[in-house]
């Protein structure tokens, strides 16, 4: 058995046992590639494969959008508007009754003739040929934080990194003056924290949350500046700290952690600038903050968004909002076509951007919720009230990809003919993950991690790369 | 650079890939086999003696004794985390450092520091997890029974098997009520909430007790038998079986006099709040189960004609109307028909004749009455469904369930004299029936609104002790459910798949194949005792080599909760072994490990490597110093940076116990075990200074060096307002600057400057601001590692 399988982590090895091993004969040839300048625990690091994608934009709507409303027009359904579903409801969190009509049109978009609804019509209208369509997804149960921890985390209720962390720990940072994996919400989404945790990965992987409300720069990030001391001063306290601890290092020299943690703070004065600098909108072009309306949180999250992966992130997450915003149990044409309008112009804006800033090939860009809607009506827990919404369905629902080396104006898969159930095609999000691994230039049954007597993975012992998807 | 990807990132899953191992080589493994006794000369300190074999062996130099000055700042880290004071460095330059390795075992300042290592195993936090946790939702007001009951047991040496019996069974202890050490079970109540979902609770218990106190990683068996270990999935279920037949109560002990008036208030407050909720669940079983009755017809309906759907055994929430049937008893039901509706049954019989396949024809089902009506008197099926089928000559299933509801009902509600006797009523009233569960079950089949009602008043019950500082300590105790559950092997570890029975017991590698099953209630205090049992190897040698690791900075075996197959055979397992025997030859108290380890030569020596070229030889021949021939150098790790910079800024307050306060408060100035332990939104600081994550237990922490860690050090308002206080303190000390940076770097970094460190400072100081300056001193590579 390899030797290094019995250690506690890969992460636990310093520079100096590696060296140690390289002439031992574990063949570590590459070792100055692995461990630039200092064993930085975020420093860059090859992936399996040549990547297609060197980051992910996640625009997540998050309380489950209605896949019969937005990208999955279902003529059947508004031909039995009001009647019962012939071929049966399925069991979802909620009692549920008839078939409810889509208040939307659909229309097909580009050159592919992209079916869409007016909920995303900008999107659709500007962006149909770049968008890979999955009508196909399904999940196992229709409650939020499970189906918001399986999307993130690829398990409902166990402790599981997410799959930022999972490859920021791949990867490393691309950027080391900035966070690797950096998740942006207006508040916080339903299951919170545990959306972005590491987990049993070290706690440096985990998200960097940016609560989106806020919009003074500096109050962004925690620590990012000193609140009393400006940068020259700063500057005079890093090089005295140099001098000491380069004297005290001298009688050192074989310990790589001192140079580490030397080499730390000179990041992290850098990062004090760098990470600043990519949430300053103001330095964008009034063009772009009209381009996105950078007037509406929306906006500003997904042009926070580009930034952040022009500079090299890995990951960036946009929750749309507060605790579970498209969750519409209640109300749907209203809800939706306001959630619509708030997301629909940012989305397309974000695209049309990053095609421009030729950043679209190398950025994989996913947007879903973490379940969809039924297509039968929810009877409420009140019975005085009107049945006017959806409840929430993990049967099958919509999740669409664009850039990052995935095929543009495709839909893939199928629900059945009332949009229930996924029945063609049907894609699991543990596939969604390895696809995204794989986008990423990882297999996903290779990027393991030993903990509690085991490797474990992102996608556990399931999963399936869907190359149909891939350009 | 892809050759390189194996170490990185690990190899292909092994627990997913590769097939068990043979017996052959897991009785072979070290590990399992019995500790040895090394012979230790006489005179000769037994740990320099087994580490010098090595050394010997390998033609290794070991380096010097470090200075006095570096062993008492090591040994004051090391016992208490925090830097020495003056009286201690006076005390040592005296008596020696041995008589400081005393007087520091006996402050109360160890268990505060050794308390929180086992903290780390127990997965320890003071905060729930879940949807909605904020604010005081989030909090468990009595965890800190549990960490208080820790560092107690440290302070107290209380022995190892003891403390292992208190966290795992102190309910069947027979200690008085109300006795503090209740509290110990807070080792099993302390984890995730997993969404309710009983099954993984179960399974963050084993795996806590198993990795815990064992080495074992018996939590990996729950789906197959264990990949390298010889952990059957029948050891994981049996282990199941304990747990599953204990139940923490809503009712916690008190074990706390509640002293003032707000106390005694609380009291009441607590007492109806109870009432109430008991009331509600009390109410809530009853009319569930009366209602489940009442609509058997519907349930037999809804069995025979549908599949079996996935929301009847997953387990997620479902916001069920009250006129909805229940998918649990849905599920019930079919089991029970699934083994009751057979060919000659009593009751069920005619229920199988007329539906199973082959026979159904939805409009005339009894096509052939008048033979199987004879048939089934002959077979003596109950003459009450006979006579019912013979009247109604129901035409369809949803006749014939009628049929079945309406006599099962009358069954049950009449004949209550003769009850015992009555199969049909029993099938509605028995505890087998498919409409009974257990009290404690009922929160799971409530309609939502009810659901939610209930949820808030145990919330509101948990609110009414956040809000009151002044309540008394209650224990977050286990006990035995009324009803004790006897495991089955989850097929793939599905709960809808049962398989073989197993009994609860102890596990097979220890025990011996076809161990004794426990013998009293759940089985609890008969698996402590299995795991203090001396003839038990593994659980002395995963306490020493944890002790060895605090203390060397890395382990003797370097998996520290795993000793399985996956373990190397320590390169010095004489030296474990000779620890582990210690350990339990003397009672299992951890202090006379502690002071052996202490005063060895191997512990004082010096983590610089001299100049010299047979030491730089060996740097190249045993980097990772395997064979301890000098020291490790260590970082500080968050708690004991932030208690030393609290008591080098004068703040650090050293009251004990009690109530946890955020981290992140300007006015907690107590030391950082005393800081609430998050588990959902964990503050900056602690997650990038590597602290163990509470999701699950952890031996040993990660290092990592990070710039976010630096970003705390240079902006943070803490090390900013330590910075400025720091200075405060040196302002009257002198009018000279040199004697100011004197003292600033005896309070820093417990040393004297040099000239040329004399001289910096002065300038830095004099045109940048001595603030500024003590903050750069707080910044250095000295003031966080320790030689």
């Amino acid at each position: 058995m390899p030797t290094h399988l019995t250690r506690p982590s890969p992460l636990s090895l310093t520079r100096r046992d590696m060296l140690a091993s390289a002439g031992t004969g574990l063949g570590l040839l590459a070792l100055p590639h692995l461990l630039p300048a200092a064993s930085s625990s975020l420093s860059p690091r090859p992936s399996h494969h040549a990547p297609r994608a060197k980051h992910i934009i996640h625009i997540y709507l998050n309380g489950g959008p209605s896949q019969v409303d937005t990208w999955d027009p279902k003529p059947m359904l508004d031909r039995h508007g009001g009647k019962s579903i012939p071929t049966g409801n399925l069991t979802t969190e909620r009692e549920t009754g008839v078939a409810l009509a889509s208040p939307f049109r659909f229309q097909q978009y580009g050159d592919s003739g992209l079916w869409a609804s007016t909920v995303f019509e900008k999107t659709a209208s500007q962006h149909a040929d770049k968008l890979c369509v999955i009508r196909s997804m399904h999940s196992n149960t229709p409650n939020h934080e499970q189906s918001m921890r399986l999307m993130n985390c690829g398990d409902e209720r166990l402790s599981r990194p997410s799959y930022g962390s999972w490859l920021t720990y791949g990867l490393g940072t691309e950027n080391q003056n900035l966070p690797g994996f950096v998740t942006l919400c207006p508040g916080l989404p339903v299951a919170d924290y545990s959306n972005w945790r590491s987990s049993f990965l070290p706690g440096i992987y985990q998200g960097t949350y940016i609560d989106t409300r806020k919009t003074d720069v500096k109050s962004l990030i925690a620590h990012i500046r000193n609140k009393s001391l400006d940068l020259p001063a700063q500057r005079q306290q890093l090089e005295l700290l140099a001098k000491l601890n380069a004297k005290h290092r001298a009688s050192r020299r074989d310990d790589p952690l001192l140079e580490a943690r030397i080499e730390s703070f000179e990041l992290a004065f850098r990062m004090q600038m760098e990470a600043t600098d990519a949430l300053d909108l103001a330095q964008e072009s009034q063009a772009t903050h009209q381009l996105y309306n950078t007037d509406t949180v929306h906006g500003r999250q997904l042009l926070i968004a580009r930034r952040l992966v022009e500079r090299g992130v890995r990951v960036v997450q946009c929750y749309h909002g507060d605790v579970q915003p498209w969750d519409s149990h209640e109300g749907i044409a209203g809800a939706h076509a306001k959630l619509g309008r708030e997301a629909d112009g940012p989305i397309a804006a974000l695209l049309s951007d990053l095609e421009q800033q030729g950043l679209l090939e190398e950025t994989l860009v996913v947007c879903g919720g973490e379940f969809g809607r039924t297509p039968a009506v929810e009877i409420p827990l009140d019975a005085k009230r009107t049945p006017t919404g959806r409840d929430h369905n993990h049967h099958g629902y919509t999740v669409w990809m664009a850039g990052g080396g995935t095929r543009g104006g495709m839909t893939f898969g199928r629900t059945d003919d009332f949009g229930y159930r996924a029945v063609e095609n049907k894609v699991h999000v543990h596939d969604l993950h390895a696809t995204m691994l794989h986008l990423m230039g990882f297999d996903h049954e290779e990027l393991t991690y030993h903990h509690a007597g085991r490797d474990f993975r992102l996608t556990d012992v399931h999963g399936r790369v869907l190359h149909e998807l891939i350009a | 650079m892809t050759r390189l990807l194996p170490l990185l990132i690990g190899i292909a899953v092994g627990c997913l890939s590769s097939g068990p191992l043979p017996r052959a080589m897991a009785s072979d493994h070290w590990a399992f086999q019995p500790v040895q006794r090394p012979e230790i000369p006489d005179g000769k300190h037994p740990v320099d003696h087994l580490i010098g074999l090595g050394l010997q062996q390998q033609r290794l130099t070991p380096t010097p004794r470090a200075s006095l000055a570096v062993l008492v700042r090591r040994l004051s880290y090391d016992l208490h985390g925090l830097p020495p004071t003056d009286a201690q460095l006076a005390f040592a330059a005296e008596k020696g450092i041995t008589a400081l390795v005393d007087q520091l075992l006996a402050s109360p300042r160890y268990g505060e520091r050794w308390g929180r290592h086992w903290l780390d195993v127990a997965r320890y936090a003071d905060t729930k997890d879940g949807v909605l946790m904020y604010g005081d939702n989030r909090i468990r007001p009595f965890a800190y029974t549990y960490r208080d009951y820790v560092i107690r047991a440290f302070n107290s040496d209380k022995p190892f098997d003891r403390f292992i019996h208190e966290q795992l069974a102190a309910d069947q202890l027979e200690l008085p009520p109300g006795a503090p050490e209740l509290a110990a079970m807070g080792f099993l109540t302390l984890g995730r909430m997993f969404d309710r979902n009983r099954h993984d609770i179960i399974d963050d218990q084993i795996d806590v007790v198993t990795r815990g106190f064992l080495g074992l990683t018996v939590a990996c068996a729950r789906c197959h038998d264990h990949k390298f270990d010889p952990i059957p999935t029948a050891d994981y279920y049996s282990l199941y079986g304990v747990f599953a037949s204990s139940e923490e109560p809503v009712d916690r002990p008190r074990i706390e006099q509640p002293a003032s008036a707000a106390a005694k208030s609380f009291e009441t407050a607590h007492e109806a709040k109870l009432a109430e909720i008991r009331k509600m669940l009390s109410d809530q079983h009853t009319l569930i189960t009366t209602t489940a009755r009442q609509r058997t017809t519907r349930y037999l309906l809804r069995v025979a004609t549908t599949k079996p759907d996935l929301n009847e055994t997953a387990i997620f929430f479902l916001s069920l109307l009250p006129k909805q049937l229940r998918p649990q008893i849905v599920h019930k039901w079919r089991r029970y028909l699934a083994t009751h509706a057979r060919e000659g049954h009593p009751v069920f019989g005619p229920w199988h004749d007329l539906l199973s396949e082959g026979q159904r024809d939805p409009d005339s089902l009894l096509s052939d009455a008048t033979s199987l009506l004879e048939k089934w008197e002959k077979q003596k099926v109950d003459t009450r469904i006979v006579r019912a089928i013979r009247q109604s000559a129901p035409r369809n299933v949803r006749e014939l369930a009628a049929i079945y509801g309406s006599v099962l009902q009358a069954a049950a509600q009449g004949g209550s004299a003769d009850r015992k006797r009555d199969a049909l009523a029993d099938v509605l009233l028995g505890q087998d029936s498919p409409t009974w569960f257990p009290l404690r079950q009922t929160w799971y089949l409530m309609s939502r609104r009810d659901k939610d009602a209930y949820r808030g008043l145990v919330r509101a019950l948990d609110i009414l002790a956040v809000k009151q500082p002044a309540a008394a300590a209650r224990a977050m105790v286990l006990r035995d459910t009324e009803e004790l559950y006897d495991p089955v092997i989850f097929r793939r570890g599905d709960p809808t798949l049962p398989g073989n029975r197993v009994p609860r017991r102890f596990l097979e590698v220890i025990a011996g194949p076809r161990p004794q099953p426990f013998a009293s209630g759940s089985g609890r205090l008969d698996l402590a005792r299995a795991i203090t049992d001396p003839s038990n190897p593994l659980t002395a040698r995963v306490l020493a080599n944890r002790i060895w690791m605090h203390h060397f900075g890395e382990p003797l075996v370097g998996t520290p909760s795993d000793l399985g197959l996956q373990s190397d055979t320590p390169a010095q397992l004489d030296l474990l072994d000779f620890l582990a025997n210690t350990l339990v030859e003397g009672g299992w108290r951890q202090k006379p490990l502690h002071r052996l380890l202490l005063t060895s030569q191997a512990w004082q020596r010096s983590s610089v490597v001299p100049e010299k070229d047979t030491f730089q030889d060996q740097l190249k021949k045993d980097p990772a110093n395997r064979y301890l021939w000098r020291a490790h150098r260590r970082r500080l790790d968050l708690e004991s940076l932030r208690d030393t910079l609290l008591y080098v800024s004068g703040r650090l307050d050293l009251k004990m116990f009690g109530r946890p306060e955020p981290i992140t408060s300007p006015d907690n100035t107590r030391r950082t075990v005393y800081a609430i332990v998050e588990r959902q939104s964990i503050p900056d600081v602690v997650r990038n200074f590597d602290v163990a994550s509470p999701d699950c237990s952890t031996a040993r922490r990660q290092v990592t060096t990070v710039p976010q860690q630096a970003l705390y050090m240079l902006n943070s308002p803490f090390v900013a307002s330590t910075a400025r206080s720091l200075a405060e303190r040196t302002r009257g000390s002198s009018p000279r600057p040199e004697k100011r940076v004197a003292t600033l770097y005896q309070l820093a970094l417990r040393r004297m400057p040099n000239d040329a460190e004399t001289r910096l400072g002065v300038s830095f100081a004099q045109s940048r601001g001595w603030s500024e300056y003590a903050q750069v001193l707080l910044m250095t590579n000295e003031f966080i590692f320790v030689d």
